[in-house]
C-alpha cells in the first residue's frame, strides 16, 4: 500500500511539471501584457509598479477592425457552409434518385487532397474570379472546403430521423423543401452547432490564406498579430494585450460550445 | 456508411411508376440540393488541383501558360536548394512522428494511472487549455519566447547563470531548425493527446485490473496489453502527423522565413515562395504535385504496416 503511495505522488508530480512547462509560455504572455515595452526590457521578470491597462486599451484600438474583419468571414463562411452542406446532407439521406452513390463519392473523395497543396491552382481562379483582395476570395475556399465534413455529419444525423416525422406530413402533401425546412433543419441543431465550431475555429485561426490572398488594410486578426510582431520594432507588451484580445473571440465559442466542441474535433479526426 | 439502407418507403413506392413527370420533378428537387454543394467542389477543389497537374508541366505566369516537359520536375531534382529543403522535411517529420506519440502517450497513461477522478480532470483539462487560442497565435508566443534579447529562453537562462548559452536561437543555422523543433514544448496540447485518452480509458478494466491481480508490473501491462490495443490509434496519429507535417510551413514562415539562409526551408515553403514571391507557378504547381504524391505513397505505406501486423 505505502509503494503505491509513493507512485502516486510521483505521478502527480511528473505530471505537474509537465503542465508547468505547457502552460509558463502562456503565464508570460498574460504577464507582460500589463506591462511596459520599457519595462520588460530593464527588467524582464520583475513585477511592474503599476499595471499598465493602456496596453489593452491601445491593443483595442489596433486590432479591433481586422478582429471585425475575420468575425465578418466567419459568420459567413459557418452560414454558407451549415445551409449548402446540410442541403446537400439531407438530400443524400433521404432522397433516391440516379447517380446519387457516385455523387457522394465524387464529392467525399475530394477530402484526400491536402487542402494546402492547393493553394496555388486556387490562387488562380481566385484572381481570374477577380477576388483577390476580397473577403469573398476567402470566403468561397473556406466553404467549399469546410462542407466536407458538414455532409458527412449531417448525412449521417439525417438517417437517423425516423421515417414516420416525414411520412406524416408527405401526407399532408408537404414538399422537400417543407420537410427540409421544417422537420429537417429544427432536429439537426446539434450537428449544426458542431459543424459551426469546428468551422468557426479552422477560419478563424487561418492564416496562410488571407496572407496570399489580402492586402492592407482589409487584414484578418491573424494577418494583424503577425504583422504587428515582426514589422519595425514591436511594443512587446502591446502586442501581448493584442495576442490575448484577439484571442477572446475564439475562447468564447469554444467555452459557449464546448460539448459540439468535443464531438467537432473528435469527428475531425475522421477526415483524415 | 454506403449503403442504401434506411431508405424511405415513399420513394420505394415512386420507384414502382417509373417515368412519371412527378418523379422526374422529385429528382429534379433532390438535385437542386445537391447542386450547390457540388458546385463549389467542382469549382473550388477539383478544377484548381486538375488544372494544376498541366500547369506542373508548364512555365506559369497566371496570365500564360507554355508547355516546358518535365523541366520543372528536373530542374526541382536537380535543385541544391530542394534537396537541403527535403532533409529538413525528413528531419521535421521524423520529430513531428515522435512529438506527437512520446509526451501525449505517457500523459495519458500517467493521468488515467490516478485514482483520483478530480485530478484526473484537473490535467486533462490543463493539458487542453492552449487548444483554445489561435494556432498562430500559439507559434507568435513561441517567437517572443526565443527572442534574443527580451525572450523567455534567454532570460531563463541568464536567471539559472547559465550566460554563456544564451543566443539568437533561431537567427544562427545551426541552432535555428531545432528551435524550430522544439516550439511547443512539451507537445502534449493537440488532437493525439486526445486520441490516446480516450483509447486507453475505454480499455477493459476488468481484464487489465486481474492481470495486475496475477502479478503482472506496470511495465508489462504498458507493452503487452496497451500498445498492442493501440494500434488503431497510433495509425491515425502517425497519418494525421505526416499529412499535417508535409503541409506545415505556418510555422516555419513565421519562426525564420527559411532561414538563416536556407536552413529551416521545407518543401511546401518552395511552393509558397516560387508560386507567391517569384511569380513561377508553373514551379511552384510542380512541387505541390510531388508532395501531394509523396503524401499519398506515405498514407498507403502506413496503412500497408498496420495491415500486415493485424494479419
Amino acid at each position: 500500500m505505502r509503494n503505491y503511495r509513493v507512485a502516486e505522488v510521483g505521478v502527480v508530480l511528473s505530471l505537474s511539471v509537465l503542465l508547468l512547462l505547457t502552460l509558463v509560455p502562456f503565464a508570460m504572455l498574460l504577464f507582460l501584457s500589463f506591462k511596459d515595452h520599457l519595462d520588460i526590457v530593464i527588467d524582464f521578470w520583475g513585477i511592474p509598479g503599476e499595471i499598465k491597462w493602456e496596453n489593452y486599451s491601445t491593443a483595442w484600438s489596433a486590432v479591433s477592425g481586422s478582429i471585425g474583419n475575420s468575425l465578418f468571414i466567419c459568420c459567413v463562411t459557418v452560414a454558407g457552409a451549415v445551409l449548402i452542406s446540410s442541403m446537400a446532407g439531407y438530400s443524400f439521406a433521404r432522397n433516391r434518385f440516379p447517380g446519387k452513390e457516385i455523387l457522394f463519392m465524387l464529392i467525399i473523395s475530394v477530402m484526400l487532397i491536402p487542402s494546402m497543396l492547393n493553394i496555388v491552382p486556387l490562387y488562380a481562379i481566385i484572381s481570374q474570379l477577380n477576388l483577390t483582395d476580397s473577403f469573398w476570395g476567402l470566403i468561397l475556399p473556406y466553404i467549399s472546403g469546410t462542407q466536407l465534413v458538414g455532409i458527412i455529419l449531417c448525412r449521417t444525423f439525417f438517417q437517423g430521423i425516423p421515417e414516420e416525422l416525414f411520412e406524416a406530413a408527405r401526407m399532408d402533401g408537404a414538399g422537400e423543401a417543407y420537410l427540409y425546412l421544417r422537420i429537417a433543419l429544427p432536429l439537426s441543431m446539434p450537428v449544426i452547432a458542431t459543424l459551426g465550431i469546428i468551422t468557426f475555429i479552422s477560419v478563424y485561426s487561418d492564416y496562410l490564406w488571407p496572407l496570399i490572398i489580402l492586402k492592407e488594410p482589409h487584414l484578418t486578426f491573424t494577418i494583424q498579430a503577425v504583422n504587428m510582431t515582426t514589422n519595425g520594432r514591436p511594443d512587446l507588451g502591446l502586442s501581448f494585450a493584442a495576442y490575448i484580445i484577439g484571442s477572446l473571440p475564439m475562447i468564447l465559442v469554444i467555452m459557449f460550445g464546448m460539448k459540439y466542441f468535443v464531438q467537432g474535433i473528435t469527428s475531425g479526426a475522421l477526415k483524415s | 456508411m454506403f449503403s442504401l439502407d434506411g431508405l424511405l418507403t415513399w420513394s420505394e413506392i415512386m420507384i414502382d411508376k417509373p417515368f412519371r413527370p412527378d418523379r422526374i420533378r422529385y429528382w429534379l428537387k433532390a438535385y437542386f440540393f445537391i447542386v450547390p454543394s457540388l458546385l463549389f467542389v467542382l469549382i473550388f477543389l477539383y478544377y484548381p488541383m486538375l488544372t494544376s497537374i498541366y500547369h506542373s508541366f508548364t512555365d506559369w505566369n497566371l496570365a500564360q501558360a507554355e508547355w516546358i516537359g518535365l523541366d520543372n520536375y528536373i530542374r526541382m531534382f536537380n535543385d541544391n536548394t530542394f534537396r537541403i529543403a527535403l532533409s529538413n522535411q525528413l528531419l521535421f517529420t521524423v520529430t513531428d512522428i515522435v512529438k506527437s506519440i512520446v509526451f501525449p502517450l505517457l500523459a495519458a497513461e500517467l493521468i488515467l494511472s490516478l485514482r483520483e477522478t478530480k485530478l484526473q480532470y484537473l490535467y486533462r483539462t490543463g493539458f487542453v487549455i492552449p487548444m483554445l487560442i489561435p494556432g498562430i497565435v500559439f507559434v507568435l508566443i513561441w517567437l517572443s519566447v526565443y527572442n534574443p534579447s527580451n525572450g523567455l529562453l534567454n532570460h531563463f537562462l541568464s536567471f539559472a547563470g547559465l550566460n554563456s548559452l544564451a543566443r539568437p536561437w533561431l537567427g544562427e543555422s545551426d541552432t535555428a531548425i531545432w528551435a524550430v523543433i522544439l516550439m511547443g514544448f512539451p507537445y502534449i496540447t493537440g488532437l493525439p493527446f486526445l486520441i490516446f485518452l480516450a483509447a486507453i480509458g475505454g480499455f477493459n478494466k476488468e481484464i487489465i485490473e486481474s492481470a495486475r491481480m496475477d502479478g503482472a508490473k506496470f511495465r508489462n501491462i504498458f507493452l503487452k496489453m496497451h500498445l498492442p490495443l493501440l494500434a488503431p490509434q497510433f495509425k491515425v496519429v502517425l497519418l494525421l502527423t505526416i499529412i499535417g507535417s508535409l503541409q506545415d510551413f505556418v510555422r516555419i514562415i513565421v519562426l525564420t522565413g527559411g532561414g538563416p539562409g536556407v536552413s529551416t526551408t521545407v518543401p511546401s515553403l518552395i511552393m509558397y515562395n516560387s508560386a507567391f514571391k517569384n511569380s513561377n507557378y508553373g514551379y511552384g504547381s510542380a512541387v505541390g504535385i510531388f508532395l501531394f504524391v509523396s503524401i499519398l505513397l506515405l498514407t498507403l505505406l502506413v496503412s500497408k504496416i498496420f495491415k500486415s501486423e493485424r494479419e
